[in-house]
């Protein structure tokens, strides 16, 4: 009868599910770790133990890099692991977007944290704040790691309190793209380094008719890089001496103003940027000029478009480029000798062998490979970006940092879409940074 | 019926496998989540009781949390107030069209209008910011090709144009949830009673609002209370598409959540915004279904 | 107006407007056949000039990071499948006492139900993570759908449904000497049949789609992952998007759910439901 026919079916659901209760199916190891019979199953350190191969000891190792670079890391660690005899690194990817909000949910659960992880440098200040990281002089030390072997930018922003909290793999900082046809068309022949030479350049190369810009400026990401380039470049930063919220000074005020500028005033950029607008533009060969991060070279090479890099132009007194950085780091609460021992062991080896990095189109932050002929030889990009390093900034080293800058952006947003005036903007950034300074106070 | 216990113990088993999932993976953690806006938790393991203070700072004005909540609340307001009418009225306008087309279009248009609820946030973010892009987008493309002059329209960053985009791609995107139980609660309207109206002389519109209407008034409240609660809740299309902007002005609730969680690592005050968002909802909601409830069979 | 010329008017309107929802799908599809260059190209044209598989090829041999997507697929069928049916059963039993029996303190029930569905889910996310750690439930199929079991949509939306169904036919049973759960079973189940498809195409996408779920859950084991969680990892990326790619991997991520909601079309008929409580 249809009836049982149904009650069989909910017997044969509820079957199911008490079996998939026990496990995951898997018949490895891995699966009897999480099952109900052992407490303490959801540690990370015991059970990956048994799962490596030939007694490896086993490291996991999470990352963010959900995109087109993923598979390069994955190809250092693979590599790896083919050499080393006494470790075996699991590589396992986050989705970019929610990488924090799962990493803070491992540090706050104390369950399931990784071994070792990347973490971006400006964050290293809050967790190491918080007391969540451990510093990596020991480990270094064992390894042979020393500090004089990274680029000093992103070791010295890295050491606080006298500490060492995480040995950066790669420096990120703002980049300029150009369309080299584009560049061609208009009789331009070399790249702008100054605000002469741009402002030039990007009148010579907009025609509204055409639907052509110079340089479309993006009203929200990446202004992120740009705008704190602008303000490093006049010999200041988004802090005072002290740490506090600087957003409002003259030097930020002639930055934002001339970004406005270029819209309004020049009229190389058309109104009313959508996020990525300008990046569609781009991929499009309507826009000319392009200040973006190395990350973007994947899109740009599978797009086919002709385009060249180079360092961002001096617009103000001097270089500046703000730039992020990955980094390795290790939780505080790693405390196995064993696993520190492997960890040492393959950012070491990372140390001599991210070249496969390099070919994302990242500049490492390793001496040895930046001064190795393979890299050099690799396409331009990567060498004009580590022309850089000599006066890359970082965000200022202060706990959570992004979000008292919130409101920056979004008074940045609304003064390049025309909807508010430089130092009101600012002003009123400043205010609410205050405001979120405050709040983390109480 | 008798009221014995007896009775009333078998009444209670139907109930009572639901109640236990309910009770064990929704109630427990909801509990926890309301004691969690009394402390003071950094998302990061250390967590401190303080009381109200979480709620004070959200009442107390120029403080930080006080005007991440009220912007929060106030674009997730305009969305509540510009969304829910087209949600339903169009759900319910789709699933009376279908039902009005013979047996062979049905079963096609049904799908046509549910199918974009099946993708998800990022592939509708993908393929919308396609068509708003202020100066790629298909949308002023076509405007250009048609002969409007003048500069593009900034569907994702101005206003009220960045409403209309919000609105129309969610529109399309949800909808079809609400046709689809339209269509049900449609199809359990007897037929009889559209016959007797037939032969005493009534008009398509008139059956409508003297029949259909009053029947599916169970289903209505269904519909009516869900769509208010996914757009409380809305996230995605502004978070992805306009990224809160311009400015604030889309910035709704759940993001400044996120951003309080997260952001300030606050997770206490991050759970006593959501509860305070949840008791809003909970008033809303209550007036319609007193307002709209049905009696038993 | 007769009704052929009436018939040919809606179909028209039906179809204006089903253009415009369909569309976009349509344009999803043949974003996800271009090539890479084709791909950022404007595209007023919707027909790539060189069609390739390509995307769907790499996707489902794993992309660049030998991804188990086949696995995942699996997984996401076999935890949508049992997650719905014990939802459906589960909900259709309690709605039925809610709507239809004297169960103690039924309006209170009612309304603890109803005022925790208006709670936003991240005031109970992390803590419904511990739960399911202390559990020991991290890394099992389980995991991934057990938290549908207590949303309380379903409980709703059938309790509604049940609430008008005509008290007479269901005295009539009684009289007859039939109990609770026959009248439920013969009756309700087979009255409802519309509805309960409708809930579990629904319950299903609502699984199936879900994406942050499964990653907080999954235990750190690549291959426990749903497909939707498993291709956030390909698509999120950092700051770069491949619309050919996505849309190829959404393409894959969405069939399994248009087979479903096919498969439930037959169901959701106009039917006469009155003579059907018999």
């Amino acid at each position: 009868m249809k009836r049982l026919k149904w009650l069989h079916f909910a017997l044969a659901a509820c079957l199911v599910l008490a079996l998939t209760a026990c496990g995951s199916g898997k018949s490895d190891s891995q699966s009897q770790t999480q099952d109900n019979n052992q407490t303490g199953s959801s540690n990370s350190s015991k059970p990956s133990d048994t799962s490596a191969p030939k007694g490896k000891t086993e490291l996991v190792f999470w990352s963010p890099f959900s995109g087109p670079d993923g598979p390069f890391m994955k190809k250092i660690v693979d590599a790896y692991n083919e050499q080393s005899d006494s470790y075996q690194v699991k590589f396992q990817i986050q989705p970019n977007g929610d990488y924090y909000k799962l990493l803070d949910n491992a540090f706050g659960t104390k369950k399931n944290m990784p071994d070792l992880m990347i973490m971006h440098l400006d964050a290293i200040p809050t967790y190491a704040g918080k007391d969540l990281l451990q510093p990596m002089d020991d480990l270094a030390a064992k390894a042979g790691i020393k500090k004089e072997d990274y680029v000093e930018a992103a070791v010295n922003y890295a050491t606080i309190d006298g500490k060492w909290w995480g040995i950066p793999l790669d420096i990120h900082p703002l980049i300029m793209y150009y369309n080299k046809d584009l560049f061609a068309e208009a009789g331009i022949e070399h790249p702008p380094t100054n605000r002469e030479e741009f402002l030039e350049a990007a009148k010579k190369l907009t025609d509204p008719s055409k639907g052509q810009w110079g340089y479309a400026v993006p009203t929200l990401w990446p202004q992120q890089f740009i705008f704190p380039s602008l303000i490093y470049q006049q010999g200041a930063d988004l802090v005072d001496a002290e740490g506090n919220p600087n957003l409002n000074s003259p030097e930020a005020v002639d930055a934002l103003a001339f970004l406005k500028s270029l819209i309004f005033e020049h009229k190389v950029s058309p109104e009313n940027v959508a996020q990525d607008g300008e990046v569609k533009l781009f991929l499009q060969g309507k826009n000319a000029i392009q200040f973006n991060g190395p990350w973007m070279k994947d899109q740009w090479d599978k797009a086919g478009i002709n385009y060249g890099v180079a360092p961002v132009p001096v617009f103000f007194d001097q270089p500046g480029v703000f730039g992020g950085s990955h980094t390795f780091v290790v939780p505080k609460a790693q405390t196995d000798a064993a696993k520190l021992e492997g960890i040492g062991d393959f950012l070491k080896y990372v140390a001599g062998h991210s070249l496969d990095w390099a070919e994302s189109g990242q500049a490492v932050a390793s001496k040895q490979v930046l001064a190795s002929p393979e890299f050099q030889q690799l396409t331009q990009q990567q060498t004009e970006v580590a022309k850089e390093f000599d006066y890359v900034h970082f965000a200022p080293p202060i706990p959570d940092w992004g979000s008292i800058v919130g409101e920056l952006w979004t008074q940045v947003n609304l003064t390049l879409l025309g909807k508010a005036e430089p130092q009101q903007a600012l002003d009123e950034a400043q205010k609410k940074a205050l405001q979120a300074a405050e709040a983390k106070k109480q | 019926m008798r009221g014995s216990w007896k009775t009333k113990l078998t009444s209670s088993l139907f109930v009572l496998p639901y109640f236990l999932c309910f009770a064990v993976f929704l109630l427990y953690p909801l509990v926890s989540g309301i004691v969690l806006s009394f402390q003071d938790y950094d998302m990061l393991g250390s967590r401190e009781f303080i009381g109200l203070e979480n709620y004070k700072n959200i009442f107390t004005p120029d403080t930080y949390n006080h005007d991440q909540f009220v912007r929060g609340l106030t674009g997730t307001f305009k969305f509540v107030v510009y969304s829910v009418p087209f949600l339903v009225i169009v759900g319910l306008a789709l699933a009376l069209l279908v039902n009005a087309l013979s047996t062979r279009g049905r079963g096609l248009y049904r799908t046509i209008f549910f199918m974009p609820y099946a993708i998800s946030a990022t592939v509708m973010a993908t393929i919308w910011m396609r068509v708003f892009d202020t100066d790629t987008g298909f949308l002023n493309i076509l405007l250009d090709r048609l002969g409007f002059a003048g500069p593009h329209i900034g569907w994702l960053n101005d206003t009220p144009w960045v409403w209309i985009a919000l609105v129309f791609c969610t529109i399309w995107w949800t909808v079809g949830f609400n046709m689809i139980i339209f269509i049900n609660g449609l199809n359990e309207v007897p037929e009889e009673l559209y016959e007797a109206a037939r032969l005493d002389g009534a008009n398509g519109w008139q059956r409508l609002i003297h029949i259909t209407l009053p029947s599916i008034r169970n289903i209505s409240t269904v519909v009516l209370i869900m769509t208010v609660i996914a757009s409380f809740n809305v996230f995605a299309q502004p978070f992805l598409m306009t990224r809160g902007g311009p400015g604030y002005e889309t910035t709704v609730l759940l993001m400044n959540i996120f951003a309080v969680a997260y952001g300030q690592h606050q997770g206490g005050a991050a759970s006593a915004m959501a509860i305070l968002l949840g008791l809003i909802m909970l008033v809303i909601s209550t007036v319609i279904y007193r307002l709209l409830s049905g009696r038993r069979g | 107006m007769s009704a052929k010329i009436r018939g040919s008017l809606l179909i028209l309107l039906a179809t204006a407007i089903g253009v415009m929802f369909i569309v976009p799908l349509i344009w999803m599809v043949t974003i996800s056949l271009k090539t890479d260059i084709e791909a950022f190209l404007p595209d007023l044209s919707f027909i790539p000039k060189e069609p390739t598989m390509i995307n769907y090829i790499e996707a489902l041999r794993g992309g660049d990071l030998d991804v188990p997507i086949i696995r995942w697929i699996i997984n996401s069928l076999i935890v949508s499948t049992v997650g719905t049916v014990l939802v459906l059963t589960i909900d259709a039993l309690a709605a039925y006492g809610l709507a239809r029996l004297d169960v103690p303190f039924r309006k209170a029930l009612i309304s603890l139900f109803l005022s925790t569905m208006m709670i936003p889910g991240i005031v109970w996310f992390v803590p419904q993570y511990i739960l399911f750690q202390d559990l020991h439930l991290i890394g099992t199929y389980a995991a991934f759908f057990l938290p549908a079991t207590a949303g309380v949509f379903g409980v709703f939306l059938l309790y509604q449904f049940f609430l008008g169904y005509p008290a007479e036919i269901e005295e009539a049973a009684y009289m007859d000497g039939a109990n609770k759960w026959q009248i439920f079973v013969r009756m309700f189940l087979p009255a409802s049949k519309s509805i309960l498809w409708t809930l579990a195409v629904i319950t299903f996408m609502g699984i199936f789609n879900d994406y942050i779920w499964p990653y907080y859950v999954s235990g750190g084991d690549e291959d426990m992952l749903t497909l939707t969680a498993g291709i956030a990892v390909m698509t999120h990326g950092s700051y770069v998007n491949y619309p050919n790619k996505l849309m190829a991997l959404s393409v894959i991520a969405t069939l399994p759910i248009l087979i479903v909601f096919l498969l439930a079309q037959k169901s959701i008929v106009k039917g006469i439901i009155h003579s059907g409580i018999k």
